[in-house]
């Protein structure tokens, strides 16, 4: 059965148009342009996916505030940001909100759809047996490509899908030097350098939350980050 | 120079110093009125006792030789009046000790001694029935009479010589008989003597010689008079060695003139006189008749000075320099002055009235002199002269400058400190809301904060309100724009997303060939609009960053090294220079390595964006006086005189329009800027002195806690 997707956008063209695209890709898609008709229906039937905007009409933080009521009504269902905004602080308001990822409205639809597939293979796969060939080890990083999922010294790592990403192009090459341009491909993101910036604090801030001596994640500064490989 | 609001109004307020010039004028010309003041009412007391003289015959002609032809003025015989009897005993004490009493007057010398001298003092005054004659004679060996030598001139005596009020010419001399007795005898012309009891004398030693006191009868007196001295020194030759004598007196018109002051006049004079004046009446020869009254007055003793009068005296100094103390301490034309000349005296003798003015003799005072003559039967028959000192005049104009004076002291003072204070006040309120209006709007122009509301009614308080209202439209102007640019940034990345999501939507079809490259283009420009946003709150969202960015301590030579790296790399075609100096210890730096990587960054970028393709890019970091000195430079075009400032600025560029039609906001600029705020760091911008091309320098402050250890 094909998986069910709520978009609540206020923008009628935008709303179209992710909605003919989700369907293309064989998604069923409900659209909704505001919060309190979303919300009747959420409390209805569930979606699999929720993609919310953060503004909606003159509802400015109503995304915000969907997210909430919606992981009030699931802890488990993958939320998706897709906004106009893209501003730190948005980010981090987004993220601690408890969405799983936060896009801004310019990203292309095919990486759109990618992240979608990301997170689904997530759920997907955290109730299937690990598949050894999808899987990344650098010494005690694990990153398990298929079930987008990270753990550092067989601890599972909190990381969203674009610090998945990240972490993954670096990890990929130890000793590279990634720079700023091929993080945010990776990480089929659009977004300004300081914004990767504070992707990559973050991510080390998770990893450090772990392991205090974390210290793989290696700033070269003018060029971009570089995986440092196990010293021992 | 440049001169505060304090400096300029204190220069104002010394036009307060010419208060004092004023008042010394007038302190002048209140001296000039009051000495003209006085010396009409010293005229006046002139005229007064003029008037009072006039047609009294009787007082000027008590004495016949007023009449008559003038006899020298040696001659003369002054008889002062005693206001009690003389107790005739050798002693002189019971003479009234008038300081300038008429007596002492070394008798000149009738014939000049062979050796010696001869010299004798003399007082001769009147009481009622008595002529008294007291005479100190100086001899330093004293001979008496004896019988052994009888006669008059064979020892020391005093002669009396007089015309009778009978006309008889009689003279009497005075011997020490011995035991201090005294011997008074007729003198015959040929040296006999014969004892005679009408006058009455008392001798006595003193240490200088002896002296001589007699009594005559007013009686026996006539109009003419003299006294005189022989002195025999040698015991054995018994010669007279010396004589001397008021005038000559072996004949009776060589005798002097008894000249007697008029009591009346000098009782009139005394009431008439004014304290600190003295008061003249003299006869048509300029004799004096009467004086009254001396020129030094006497001080009256001071109450103690007031808080205000020692005030005033601690400024005396001061003014003493500007104006004469008057003194009291002077000495004038002797006391025992029997007669006046001068010309202005003869005038007045003539019938003029006279006034002057003159120096006391000592010329330690001035003295007003006015003088009127006294009239009798149409004829000037003497003269009344007043005079007084000015310093009197100069004490009460010294007194009005010295009150004057501390008035325009304690004015000058305190204005010149209220003007102070009030500049002060002024200056403080004026910094205050300067310092306001910088605080209240930053670099960028963005209004921070506000300028205090002023509830002064004045003209500062209406500037500081004015500059608030300015303040808050300039705010509400700025927020406008900031809002419009990220409501811009917004409001285009929905219709942005739309087209997009169109796009990809129409990539999922089957398209014709050519279509995907309209499509590709269609991509490009999305592209380049999306870039355009982003530039466009860029410099907002470097503020939230920095606001939250924690500072750290980096060593700066990594983060350059590292930043140059990635320059070469991404600009393969273009030379890049990198001069590191005066590494070791590191150049540690508070802040945040990766905000110094992006003012690089930005730094770069602007400079290869200027650089001619072919030249290199010269970066530079050097340590120098607690400072890391990061340079740029670059070949190219030059910053226009006076814009180096502007660059910095938000939205300025001063570059011309890019051909390659990159999106140049001139925000780069402004976000160097905003970094190198962040870590204290001034930035700047210069044209190489060689005008080969344009200099950018940060210069972070080291930071001097960092450890070496710390460097990695």
């Amino acid at each position: 059965m094909s998986r069910r997707i709520a978009i609540v956008e206020d923008d009628p063209s935008i709303r179209q148009n992710y909605r003919d695209g989700l369907v293309s890709q064989g998604y069923e898609v409900a659209a909704y342009e505001d919060r309190k008709r979303a919300l009747e229906a959420f409390k209805t039937h569930l979606p699999d996916l929720a993609l919310l905007d953060i503004g909606l009409g003159s509802d400015v933080d109503g995304g915000f505030a969907l997210c909430r009521e919606l992981r009030a009504l699931s802890a488990t269902l993958p939320i998706i940001f897709l906004t106009a905004r893209d501003s730190d602080f948005d980010v981090v308001s987004g993220l601690r909100m408890g969405a799983d990822d936060y896009v801004t409205k310019d990203v292309s639809l095919p990486h759109l759809f990618a992240r979608i597939g990301a997170l689904f293979r997530r759920i997907e796969a955290s109730s299937e047996p690990m598949n050894a060939v999808e899987t990344l080890v650098r010494g005690a990083l694990t990153l398990d490509v298929a079930r987008v999922q990270a753990s550092w010294k067989g601890r599972q790592a909190d990381l969203t899908l674009t610090e998945f990403w990240l972490v993954h192009a670096l990890a990929k090459h130890p000793g590279h030097v990634k720079d700023r341009q091929s993080l945010m491909n990776a990480a089929k993101l659009l977004v300004d350098d300081s914004t990767i910036t504070s992707h990559i604090k973050r991510v080390r801030r998770k990893f450090e939350a772990m392991d205090e001596a974390f210290d793989r994640i290696e700033t070269v500064y003018g060029m971009g980050y570089r995986w440092n490989r196990e010293s021992d | 120079m440049r001169l505060g609001l304090r400096g300029q109004l204190l220069v104002v307020s010394s036009l307060l110093l010419a208060l004092p010039f004023l008042g010394l004028r007038s302190a002048r010309e209140i001296e000039a009125f009051l000495v003209e003041t006085q010396e009409q009412g010293l005229t006046s007391t002139a005229k007064a006792v003029a008037t009072a003289l006039h047609e009294r015959p009787g007082i000027f002609s008590t004495d016949a030789s007023t009449t008559e032809a003038a006899s020298p003025a040696a001659a003369e015989l002054r008889i002062e009046t005693l206001t009690a009897p003389i107790v005739v005993d050798g002693q002189a004490n019971d003479w009234p000790a008038q300081p300038g009493a008429q007596s002492e007057v070394t008798a000149e010398l009738a014939e000049p001694p062979a050796n010696g001298s001869t010299k004798f003092r003399y007082r001769v005054g009147r009481h009622e029935r008595s002529v008294y004659v007291l005479a100190e004679v100086i001899d330093d060996s004293v001979i008496r009479h004896d019988s052994e030598f009888p006669r008059t001139d064979a020892s020391d005596h005093v002669l009396i010589a007089m015309v009778t009020a009978d006309d008889e010419f009689l003279r009497f001399a005075i011997h020490e008989a011995g035991d201090g007795a005294a011997r008074v005898s007729l003198a015959g012309q040929d040296g006999t003597n014969v004892p005679d009891p009408r006058v009455e004398a008392a001798l006595s030693e003193t240490d200088e010689g002896y002296r001589v006191e007699a009594r005559i009868p007013r009686a026996l007196m006539g109009s003419r008079l003299a006294l005189g001295v022989r002195d025999v020194d040698d015991r054995a030759t018994r010669l007279v060695v010396a004589s001397a004598g008021t005038s000559g007196m072996s004949r009776r018109e060589e005798l002097g003139r008894v000249f007697v002051p008029s009591p009346e006049l000098a009782a009139l004079a005394q009431g008439l006189g004014r304290a600190r004046s003295r008061l003249w009446v003299v006869d048509a020869r300029g004799r004096v008749l009467a004086r009254a009254g001396s020129l030094q007055g006497t001080r009256a003793p001071k109450a103690p000075p007031t808080w205000r009068q020692r005030l005033v005296m601690e400024l005396r100094p001061l003014y003493r320099s500007i104006l004469v103390e008057p003194t009291e301490d002077f000495t004038d034309q002797g006391p025992d002055a029997t007669r006046i000349e001068g010309t202005e005296l003869t005038r007045v003798l003539k019938g003029e009235s006279a006034r002057w003015r003159r120096r006391t003799t000592d010329g330690r005072a001035a003295v007003l002199s006015a003088a009127e003559p006294v009239w009798s039967e149409g004829k000037v028959v003497g003269a009344v002269l007043a005079e007084e000192t000015t310093n009197e005049t100069l004490a009460a104009r010294n007194r009005a400058f010295e009150r004057l004076f501390f008035s325009i002291a304690l004015v000058v003072v305190f204005g010149a400190l209220t003007l102070l204070a009030f500049a002060t006040r002024l200056s403080v309120r004026i910094r205050g809301l300067r310092d306001a209006v910088e605080k209240a709007i930053d670099r960028q122009g963005r209004v921070k904060g506000d300028v205090p509301h002023s509830g002064a009614g004045d003209e500062i308080g209406d500037l500081s309100r004015s500059f608030g209202s300015i303040l808050e439209s300039q705010r509400q102007y700025t927020a406008y724009l900031e809002g419009l640019r990220s409501r811009l940034s917004h409001e285009i990345r929905t219709p942005v997303a739309v087209v997009r999501s169109s796009l990809d939507n129409l990539r999922l079809h089957d398209l014709p060939a050519p279509a995907s490259i309209y499509l590709d283009r269609a991509d490009e420009g999305l592209a380049r609009l999306i870039t355009v946003l982003q530039r466009m709150t860029e410099a907002s969202r470097l503020e939230q960053t920095l606001a939250t960015t924690e500072r750290e301590s980096f060593d700066m030579a990594r983060v350059v090294t590292g930043c140059v790296e990635g320059y070469r790399l991404a600009n393969p075609l273009r030379r890049i220079d990198l001069a590191l100096e005066f590494l070791n210890p590191p150049m540690m730096v508070m802040g945040a390595p990766d905000l110094v990587a992006q003012l690089l960054d930005k730094l770069v970028e602007n400079a290869l964006d200027f650089a001619r393709p072919d030249t290199a890019l010269d970066i530079r970091l050097a340590r120098g006086l607690g400072l890391a000195l990061l340079t740029v430079s670059n070949d190219g075009p030059l910053i226009p005189e006076g814009d180096a400032d502007k660059l910095f600025d938000s939205m300025v560029s001063v570059r011309p329009a890019d051909p390659t039609g990159k999106v140049h906001l001139g925000l780069g600029l402004t976000i160097v800027r905003a970094i190198g705020d962040f870590h204290d760091a001034p930035v700047s911008a210069l044209n190489r002195r060689d005008g080969s091309g344009v200099t950018f320098s940060v210069a972070f402050p080291l930071d001097r806690t960092a450890r070496p250890h710390e460097a990695d």
